[in-house]
């Protein structure tokens, strides 16, 4: 039986930390794809080795209650879905998919599993099923009704470089969101918190889209690692608008801690980044609900 | 400058003390930098020390779309140092757009021997669709002592399958060196919009390993390779590797190892596995992190750490 706790040489000799540093630094995982693949629960138990591997306290899971393709069929696993919530509330919560171009099913899902169930948040998934993306107008019911429940409310940004000419966001869905829709969105709705997802995959752009509209977080989740990316988004934005996701089990957890542990930092940069800030955005909801945070 | 000789030589305890009581006079002729040199690498060799690391996929040099942090050769050495990094094989982000690859790789040349206290392996690049390969060849091998030569075969626009290839294998193995081909460097969803680069088919490549035996291969940033129709015929030949620098997914390592990973179907036997970290471009922490992410043994760390990369290639002297 493998003994996920035990390392057989040690992080530290290496100039990383160990499992007990990163226990230490209060990780939050705001981008957790364990209910995926053609077994969700099972794919959750084994990603869940990796995420206590890897000291890491809390995930936020982005497919309850639905899949991000279909995010109002049924999944057949929501009973045992709402079981886990409530049995590993201390180390796993729930973000629902919700749909800018269907408010009011997204607004009963939004009843049913957040103001009436476990759920803390909603999630916004790049899609190519029309053309609605997050800032249009037929999405502010969702928002309106996520400002209320005090909900962290995650949007998958890409700017995917294409089309005819050839410019970054050129080869977006239909329906996926760059960083400039969520801006226009965030702009309508300033006292709202956004994370903006993946940093748009170009974070160079990603951050300036970005940078004037203080609501939006950004997260680095979900693209390559690359060296000074954090950098740049803590002289831009400041550490105390960036929040880290782990995007496992597609993504390696190792991939997306080394671009906090790239770049150069304070200890108190750190904890904000890794887990401080999102405490913040989840603050209200979990206290709302009666969760440790 | 040349090593110290054996009787100049320190070992490591003594050095930390030497460094710590400025009254303890170190031998005449003992520089700082080569004392700390020796003492590193007595520390990776020390039975009990924690194995060093040997970095089989780095370039040094500004990406060309961005400054790097780590790209000033002596920058990214220091950052080597701090994580263990014993030796790194070493490529330049140059040899990307400069037609003149032999000035690129003298250039590569004069940068990697001026780190004195690392090994650092320059590592050239050819492109054996332009004219004069032949020669970029012989001055990697004859006068830069390279070990190994890298294609980019993106950058260059050209695919496997054409012959000049295995005519580069066969001249590559008959000077005893190898190749190593980089697959993906960045993200094609996050290309400079001017960059329109064809994926990388490594399908051609198991014909030509079939042509040129004992040829040895590494394949960089393969990732995708791992998933493309035919993969299993060149795992075959075993005598082609990967390195560890995009293998995403929790737990990758273990899980290509088990035939278990979350989207690649190929399983990979040990040996198919050198560390490498794509630094500066990637953080050096990816790499070395995801050898800690799967619950694998000493031994099995060992081998991805330096045993596969020292089969290859037996360590080369610290210039220092």
């Amino acid at each position: 039986m493998t003994d996920w706790q035990t390392f057989s040489l040690n992080p530290a000799d290496y100039g990383l930390p160990s499992r007990d540093a990163l226990r230490q630094l209060r990780i939050w995982d705001g981008h957790y794809h364990g209910f995926l693949g053609s077994d969700p629960l099972a794919q959750h138990a084994e990603t869940m080795h990796y995420v206590e591997r890897m000291g890491i306290e809390r995930v936020f899971a982005l497919e309850i209650g639905g899949s991000l393709e279909k995010p109002f069929a049924p999944t057949g696993i929501e009973a045992q879905q709402r079981e886990i919530l409530e049995r590993d509330g201390h180390r796993v919560s729930g973000l629902v998919c919700v749909d800018p171009g269907e408010p009011e099913q997204s607004v009963e899902k939004m009843v049913n599993w957040i103001r009436q169930g476990p759920c803390v948040g909603i999630k916004y998934a790049g899609h190519g099923r029309h053309e609605f993306r997050v800032s249009h107008p037929k999405n502010d019911a969702i928002i309106r009704l996520a400002a209320d429940l005090q909900a962290i409310i995650y949007v998958h940004t890409w700017l995917k470089v294409g089309g005819s000419p050839r410019t970054p966001g050129g080869s977006n869905l239909s329906g996926e969101a760059t960083p400039m829709d969520l801006v226009t969105l965030a702009k309508r709705f300033p006292d709202v918190p956004f994370i903006c997802g993946h940093t748009g995959g170009d974070w160079e752009l990603g951050i300036r889209a970005i940078q004037s509209q203080p609501n939006i977080f950004l997260e680095f989740a979900g693209s390559d690692p690359h060296s000074g990316a954090v950098d740049l988004a803590v002289r831009e934005l400041g550490a105390e608008r960036i929040v880290w996701g782990g995007h496992g089990p597609s993504r390696s957890y190792a991939t997306e801690l080394s671009k906090v542990l790239d770049a150069d930092l304070t200890h108190e940069q750190r904890l904000q980044i890794l887990g401080g800030n999102l405490r913040r955005i989840a603050g209200p909801i979990f206290k709302k609900k009666g969760y440790k945070v | 400058m040349q090593s110290p000789s054996p009787s100049q030589a320190l070992d490591r305890r003594t050095f930390l003390k030497a460094a710590a009581a400025p009254t303890l006079a170190l031998p005449l002729g003992t520089t700082l930098s080569t004392t700390l040199a020796q003492a590193q690498s007595q520390d990776s060799e020390a039975p009990d020390a924690p194995p060093g690391i040997v970095d089989t996929n780095l370039h040094v040099g500004d990406w060309p779309f961005r400054h790097l942090k780590y790209s000033a050769p002596r920058a990214l050495a220091d950052k080597l140092k701090q994580h263990r990094i014993v030796e790194g094989w070493a490529g330049s982000f140059e040899a990307l757009f400069h037609k003149n690859l032999s000035d690129v790789n003298a250039r590569l040349a004069v940068a990697c021997r001026g780190i004195r206290d690392l090994s650092l392996r320059p590592v050239g690049a050819l492109c054996p669709v332009w004219p004069g390969w032949e020669e970029d060849l012989r001055r990697c091998h004859e006068i830069h002592k390279m070990p190994a030569i890298r294609l980019y075969p993106a950058y260059h626009q050209y695919r496997l399958d054409r012959p000049e290839i295995r005519e580069l294998f066969a001249a590559v193995q008959a000077r005893g060196m190898f190749v190593q081909v980089a697959i993906d460097l960045e993200d094609p969803r996050v290309h400079h919009p001017a960059l329109q680069l064809e994926p990388v088919d490594v399908r051609p490549l198991t014909e030509h390993l079939q042509a040129v035996p004992e040829i040895r291969v590494q394949l960089l940033n393969a990732q995708m390779a791992l998933s493309q129709p035919g993969i299993a015929s060149l795992l075959a030949t075993r005598r082609v590797t990967f390195d560890l620098a995009n293998l995403e997914g929790a737990g990758a390592i273990g899980r290509l190892l088990a035939g278990n990973h979350w989207s690649i179907k190929t399983q990979l036997h040990l040996s198919h596995l050198m560390f490498g970290s794509h630094a500066p471009f990637f953080p050096l922490e990816a790499a070395l992190l995801r050898l800690f992410e799967s619950p694998l043994d000493r031994s099995q760390l060992v081998a991805l750490m330096q045993g596969n990369a020292r089969h290859w290639l037996p360590p080369g002297p610290v210039p220092g």
